[in-house]
């Protein structure tokens, strides 16, 4: 820390003494002996788990379930649009057939997994209902509605200490 | 309508690390704060004294993410290859780049115990630098309801001075309304935790400055060799006097 710093021969002489300083104050005491209790695993620190990522709030969540992603990338790529497109009744069979078919063939140059035209057939039309009528848009709006008078109210019960 | 003088700034004062840990007795604040520094020295592990007194030079075991493990190390033993092991019961654990302070006994990690006092008598020297301060049950001396008192207000004014002392500081009340309003202010981590007796894990909520609130949980017991959570915290005896006077 401190030696990573610029510093005059002068706050080296400091920051050595203060080294030696806090080397003499320093405890190094054997870690206590205590009966863990057994768990499946090995359990993780908490720098650990709060490096992964924490559990996502309810809107999180609800996005999550309202807007899936999928392991695939040419899935996600596509799909994501689509969701939160503008998807109109009239032409919505064509665009799922259209879609499906692109995606057939340029699966095994994007992607390395083994082709399964149902999975494909059932993501895309599951993205196109999402995104039928604006859907998908409306729902988006109005949980970012919810989210903001959340934020809001926490930011009262914030200031109420 | 509420008063002016409870608003808060949206902006804390000073971008210093001042992490402010909230839990009712016995809901793991002490295990969170000495979590802090156990994981630093974990991640900048440089040797480990063995318990028959004999140091090895160590370096961190990294998970697939490459986060150290608490607990493990890779360990150098001359004339043989380093490998990846459990830290022996009954080691301490030295990162020479990490300083720890503390008003209570941490065990198996190097750290220097600093109460209160001796915090006062470093504040214009270079000791209290470049490091962790952990201080538990921090109403002894930054109560709320005594505010007005020097010693508040001296170490409120070490609180604010953390940043240019790049240190990470971390206080622990059992209540939110005994903070003392300084550091409730100046805080840059919020956490409340709760304590689950039959799972022994730890749910922490983390609210770093704007960012939403984040909800983790942790097993505690990984960190119950370093602490022990019996110890008792000594009540300045001047204040005891003075409290006694009044009495009489």
């Amino acid at each position: 820390m401190a030696d990573d710093l610029d510093l005059t021969p002068e706050e080296q002489k400091k920051a050595q003494e203060a080294e030696a300083m806090f080397d003499k104050m320093a405890e190094q005491l054997p870690a206590r002996k205590v009966k863990v209790p057994e768990m499946a695993g090995r359990n993780k620190s908490l720098s650990e788990v709060e490096d992964d990522e924490g559990s996502p709030s309810d809107l999180q969540a609800t996005l999550k379930r309202l807007f899936p992603s999928f392991p695939e990338n040419i899935l996600n790529r596509i799909c994501k649009s689509i969701m939160v497109g503008r998807v109109l009744h009239d032409t919505m069979l064509d665009r799922v057939h259209l879609t499906v078919d692109d995606i057939v063939m340029n699966w095994d140059e994007l992607e390395d997994g083994q082709l399964h035209f149902m999975y494909i057939l059932n993501v895309v039309t599951t993205a196109f209902e999402i995104g039928l009528n604006s859907k998908g848009r409306e729902d988006a709006i109005q949980l970012h509605g919810v989210a903001h008078e959340t934020e809001e109210l926490e930011k009262l019960a914030d200031r109420v200490g | 309508m509420i008063p002016d003088l409870l608003e808060v700034p949206q902006q804390p004062f000073t971008s210093a690390q001042i992490s402010l840990i909230i839990a009712d007795q016995g809901n793991g604040k002490s295990t969170v704060a000495t979590a802090r520094a156990v994981d630093d020295t974990f991640a900048k592990l440089t040797s480990i004294i063995l318990p028959n007194g004999y140091e090895v030079e160590a370096s961190p075991a990294l998970n697939e993410r490459g986060k150290s493990i608490v607990g493990y190390a890779t360990i150098y033993f001359p004339h043989k290859e380093p490998f990846v092991a459990p830290v022996p019961e009954g080691s301490c654990c030295i990162a020479e780049k990490v300083r720890v302070f503390s008003n209570y006994t941490l065990y198996g990690i190097r750290h220097a115990k600093c109460s209160l006092a001796d915090i006062l008598e470093h504040l214009n020297d270079d000791l209290l630098l470049d490091g962790w301060v952990l201080i538990d049950e921090a109403y002894i001396g930054a109560d709320a309801r005594n505010s007005m008192n020097l010693l508040n207000q001296i170490i409120t004014q070490f609180g604010f001075q953390i940043r240019k002392r790049r240190l990470h500081l971390v206080v622990c009340y059992p209540l939110n309304k005994m903070a003392d309003l300084r550091f409730r202010l100046a805080r840059t981590e919020y956490i409340t935790c709760t304590y689950n007796e039959k799972t022994h894990e730890i749910t922490c909520e983390i609210k770093k400055g704007k960012d939403r609130k984040k909800t983790i949980t942790f097993f505690a017991p990984t960190y119950w060799p370093y602490f022990n959570t019996e110890e008792r915290f000594a009540i300045p005896e001047s204040r005891i006097a003075k409290g006694l006077q009044q009495a009489y």
